[in-house]
């Protein structure tokens, strides 16, 4: 602010003052001392579908930022630890330790495409995901929320790796061959079991994503992916949101 | 002649030519209402402008940057920073320790995503993949909100996040400009949420850069201008500092820009205006480039005491007004009433008898006109005073809120009462010694 703005305002406050034959209040616009209450941490662990690489405008539409917004409390801290292309392997190095470090009182997990487009044996995948959802639970006390295996029409990348797609993201590469639709779709639902199984074994909350995206596209429901197949659409990161939402238990949601 | 006595027979002189006596009324009233306006604005400037300069406040506030000094800046209000320097908690408690320091604020920003569902940015640094518009890049400023009044920022709508708050905040104009929203439609944005995000650089383990975003929810609880710190956003202090910390602990060689200073800057409170240029050379001395508006203080300075000068002027114009009015009408009374106090005379009234029913008279009027002159300056003042706040608050200026000075009108009646008899002291003496056969003859 220039020099002489600024005489002219104070000057003009001094006389505004005088003529009004009082002062401010103050009082009124400042409110009282609030408590900041009791944070809670969510951390979203996952692969391009979280970071909303598909979606309008990422980084308010990619479905862990919708979840945050919609559903956790106010008083809520969001960390998106989520990396384009992760399996679950990289994600034990890479954002495990992120979520530990931010206290997270709720983490999310989706690490399906990535392994499963790899050709990553389930038993492997089993095993690696007991170690993530372990880890993510600490001891016990976090609220850790694990999505299943979409139906292969619907699975991120599968459409885009189908058409001849090499790389369909920064960090993901379509496999230089491609399982067949079959052999695919026995994987999933192998991997379907093993993340129930690691969900009980661990404590974590199981997200039926599969039935979900199954009942959203019977209904004739907006594209679930992107154009391109190799990412979720808006509309499918909001259905990710809302599941994962519906799985939520009570006590960590957003209550008003 | 008792004094009730002389009481009946003022009012019975004044009810006897009720339209003289209205009149010198109303001429008091007037002079009353211009005194009470008069002298309220005197008070105000004395006690809100004055004293807030003298004993300390945002005017006598001066500002450290997490800058070096420059040498050849020295004397200048706002001068250029030399390089930067962290501040640190011993850099605080350092600078706390110096002579004539009465308070050290620390100021606290941090780099921060806004995002805000529904609105689309113009201007600035608009991010994200796809440049949608809806998250934009800008600094949160986090100050000690339980001390509001020592800093440099005015609340323009709404109110001040409660301290302590990490969900509440006050956006600039500055900020909401970039959205296009301006005027009186700032007001508007009171009560929206946004979501801030402070980002943080790592690498991941193939080496890639990579952004991950601390994000909180935040109300926008009022729209405020604030010179505390270079930023759109205005938190309380917890929240900045969290937002700061995260974006440090990054990986420096991602996000060179992170800030390893725990304080953007502080905000030096000195005992005094006069202790402002020792104080800022002692702060220059242990190693941080200062500003404070100095020159703008004396320029203020000078402003307020012409203003003082204009009005106690026109108060004692007023009052000049209002005497020679009382001491006309009480001079015409008393030569109307030449007869009346011959007789009173004859009957064996004394001089002092006259005397005190010509001054009882001159207070009977001047404490009715003080009464009614308190009520209709106080009114004028509301009525300026709401006029003043619609026409700051649709500048996006801080408005002003009357509140009423009983002291001050109890003083005004009773200083319009003793001005009455002071005026109609001339008039009463001459009555009381007006010889009785000299008025009876007339």
């Amino acid at each position: 602010m220039r020099a002489g703005h600024r005489i002219r305002l104070a000057v003009s406050s001094v006389v505004v003052l005088v003529l009004a034959g009082c002062g401010s209040t103050g009082t009124d616009s400042v409110a009282r001392a609030q408590p900041a209450g009791p944070r809670s941490t969510y951390v979203a662990v996952g692969g391009s579908d979280a970071v909303g690489s598909g979606t309008g405008d990422p980084l308010l539409d990619a479905w862990p930022q919708q979840f945050f917004r919609h559903v956790l409390p106010l008083t809520t801290v969001f960390v998106n630890a989520a990396e384009p292309g992760s399996t679950v392997a990289e994600a034990i190095t890479d954002q495990a330790p992120l979520a530990v470090s931010s206290r997270a009182t709720v983490v999310t997990v989706w690490l399906v495409s990535g392994d499963l487009l790899d050709g990553t044996p389930a038993t492997t995948y089993g095993t690696q995901l007991l170690q993530l959802l372990t880890t993510l639970r600490g001891r016990g006390t976090t609220t850790v929320l694990v999505g299943n295996v979409p139906p292969l029409a619907q699975l991120p990348g599968y459409p885009a790796c189908l058409n001849g797609a090499v790389r369909v993201d920064r960090g993901f590469r379509c496999p230089e061959e491609l399982p067949g639709a079959a052999a695919l779709t026995a994987t999933s639902a192998a991997y379907d079991q093993v993340i129930a199984a690691d969900a009980t074994r661990s404590g974590a909350v199981l997200v039926d994503l599969r039935s979900a995206v199954a009942t959203s596209v019977a209904r004739g429901g907006a594209p679930f992916l992107d154009p391109s197949g190799a990412e979720l659409s808006t509309a499918g990161s909001t259905l990710v949101a809302g599941a994962f939402a519906a799985a939520l238990p009570k006590g960590d949601r957003h209550t008003a | 002649m008792s004094w009730a006595d002389a009481f009946r027979l003022a009012a019975r002189s004044v009810l006897r030519r009720p339209g003289r006596a209205a009149l010198t009324v109303v001429a008091v009233a007037l002079a009353a209402a211009l005194f009470t306006a008069m002298l309220t604005m005197a008070a105000t400037a004395q006690g809100r402008v004055l004293n807030q300069l003298a004993k300390g406040g945002p005017l006598a506030g001066i500002q450290v940057a997490a800058a070096a000094p420059d040498p050849s800046q020295a004397g200048v209000d706002d001068p250029t920073k030399g390089a930067p320097k962290p501040i640190d908690q011993a850099a605080l408690d350092r600078i706390a320790r110096i002579p004539g320091v009465d308070v050290v604020l620390p100021i606290v920003t941090a780099q921060s995503l806004v995002a805000w569902p529904g609105h689309t940015a113009t201007g600035g640094d608009v991010v994200g993949p796809n440049n949608s518009g809806s998250v934009v890049f800008d600094q949160l400023v986090g100050i000690d909100l339980s001390r509001l009044g020592d800093f440099p920022v005015t609340l323009s709508a709404g109110r001040f996040p409660a301290p302590g708050s990490v969900t509440q905040v006050d956006v600039t104009p500055v900020l909401l400009a970039r959205y296009g929203i301006t005027g009186t439609r700032t007001r508007s944005v009171v009560g929206s949420q946004i979501i801030l995000g402070a980002p943080r650089g790592f690498r991941s383990s193939d080496g890639t850069p990579v952004f991950r975003s601390r994000w909180t929810k935040a109300t926008i609880v009022g729209v405020v201008t604030q010179q505390a710190g270079s930023g759109g956003i205005l938190a309380s202090l917890s929240l900045a500092r969290a937002s700061q910390q995260w974006t440090a602990a990054g990986d420096p060689s991602v996000d060179p820009d992170a800030g390893s200073s725990p304080y953007a800057g502080l905000f030096v409170i000195a005992r005094g205006l006069d202790s402002v240029p020792s104080v800022r050379a002692a702060v220059e001395a242990v190693g941080y480039s200062t500003s404070a508006p100095e020159n703008l203080i004396a320029t203020v300075e000078r402003y307020v005491h012409v203003v003082e000068i204009v009005l106690t002027g026109i108060g004692v114009i007023a009052l000049a007004i209002a005497s020679l009015g009382i001491t006309n009408a009480l001079l015409a009374a008393v030569r109307e009433r030449r007869r009346e106090i011959g007789i009173l005379k004859a009957v064996g009234a004394r001089d002092r008898d006259v005397l005190r029913s010509f001054l009882i008279e001159a207070g009977v009027m001047g404490a009715l006109g003080g009464v009614i002159g308190t009520v209709l300056g106080l009114a004028l003042a509301r009525l300026v005073a709401a006029i003043v706040d619609g026409y700051l608050t649709s500048q996006g200026l801080a408005g002003v809120h009357v509140s009423t000075p009983y002291l001050l009108g109890i003083a005004t009646v009773v200083g319009a009462t003793l001005l009455a008899v002071g005026a109609g002291t001339i008039p009463a003496r001459r009555a009381a010694r007006l010889p009785a056969r000299e008025a009876v003859e007339l």
